[in-house]
């Protein structure tokens, strides 16, 4: 079995981790903290890597699952944040997403998953049995939220949001 | 094209910046820190249980034992309650 060091793993996929965090999270910020804990799950995993899948493979599925629970985490902090701004009447709340790169706007309005999905088929053009392999879901599932979301971005990108 | 695809090749081309040696940097000193964390759960849990045993059995070790000592200072008091009322009771039996 091939030993893999971490410096090597890094060089190797920091381009295409990097490729997808940066699309799916909307500012710098949660970017690069994104992107660093990738890779320490990487690190923490690389151990017990037996090459049953390519290594490109293997860390992509990780970054997905990653960046998906990152911003559930994310998402739920935000709610709780509404939530005690609302009670405390103090101030408006913005249902626009917040982001330094106008092209991503639309894709505030998709769920973790549509997006994910979204970005995996249309950005990164992997095939459906491949992105229901990393994301550990039904080909159908993904068929019907990869439809979903593209309808959903129509609309925005139409102006008819 | 449509502006589906017009969006998609906007979106294709964002490449928002990384320094990606700071970052590695950053992830290094993140592991090491890790590390010394799990180090310090590894070596610390071991001393403080047997540390937590040492106080424990010092501070049990003199009731568990019956010392002398102890002894001697249980037959005192049951003496100095009233030894009259004690004989009494034994004469009259």
């Amino acid at each position: 079995m091939k030993k893999y060091e971490f410096a090597d793993v890094y060089a190797d996929c920091k381009g295409t981790v990097w490729s997808l965090v940066s699309k799916y999270v909307f500012s710098q910020e949660d970017r690069e903290d994104l992107f660093q804990e990738v890779f320490l799950k990487v690190h923490k995993a690389l151990s017990r890597f037996r090459g049953e899948s390519l290594l490109n493979t293997w860390v992509y599925r990780i970054t997905v699952n990653t960046a998906i629970n990152y911003v559930k985490r994310r998402d739920r902090h935000k709610m709780v944040t509404e939530l005690l701004s609302r009670l405390r009447q103090t101030e408006e709340v913005a249902n626009e997403v917040e982001t330094d790169l106008q092209e991503l706007k639309p894709l505030g309005k998709l769920n973790q998953q549509q997006r994910m999905i979204l970005l995996l088929a249309d950005v990164e053009e992997r095939k459906l049995e491949e992105i229901a392999a990393i994301m550990n879901l039904p080909v159908g599932t993904v068929k019907s939220n990869l439809h979903r979301a593209r309808q959903i971005i129509k609309k925005e990108v139409s102006g008819h949001g | 094209m449509d502006e589906y695809e017009r969006y998609l090749k906007r979106l294709k081309r964002v490449k928002p910046k990384f320094d990606d040696g700071h970052l590695f940097t950053k992830i290094e000193t993140k592991i090491r820190r890790e590390r010394a964390r799990r180090l310090e759960l590894v070596l610390g849990g071991p001393l403080m249980v047997f540390l937590v045993a040492f106080v424990v059995y010092f501070n049990i070790s003199p009731y568990l034992t019956n010392s002398g000592e102890n002894m001697a200072q249980y037959v005192f008091q049951r003496n100095s309650l009233n030894s009259n009322q004690v004989m009494n009771y034994v004469y009259l039996d």
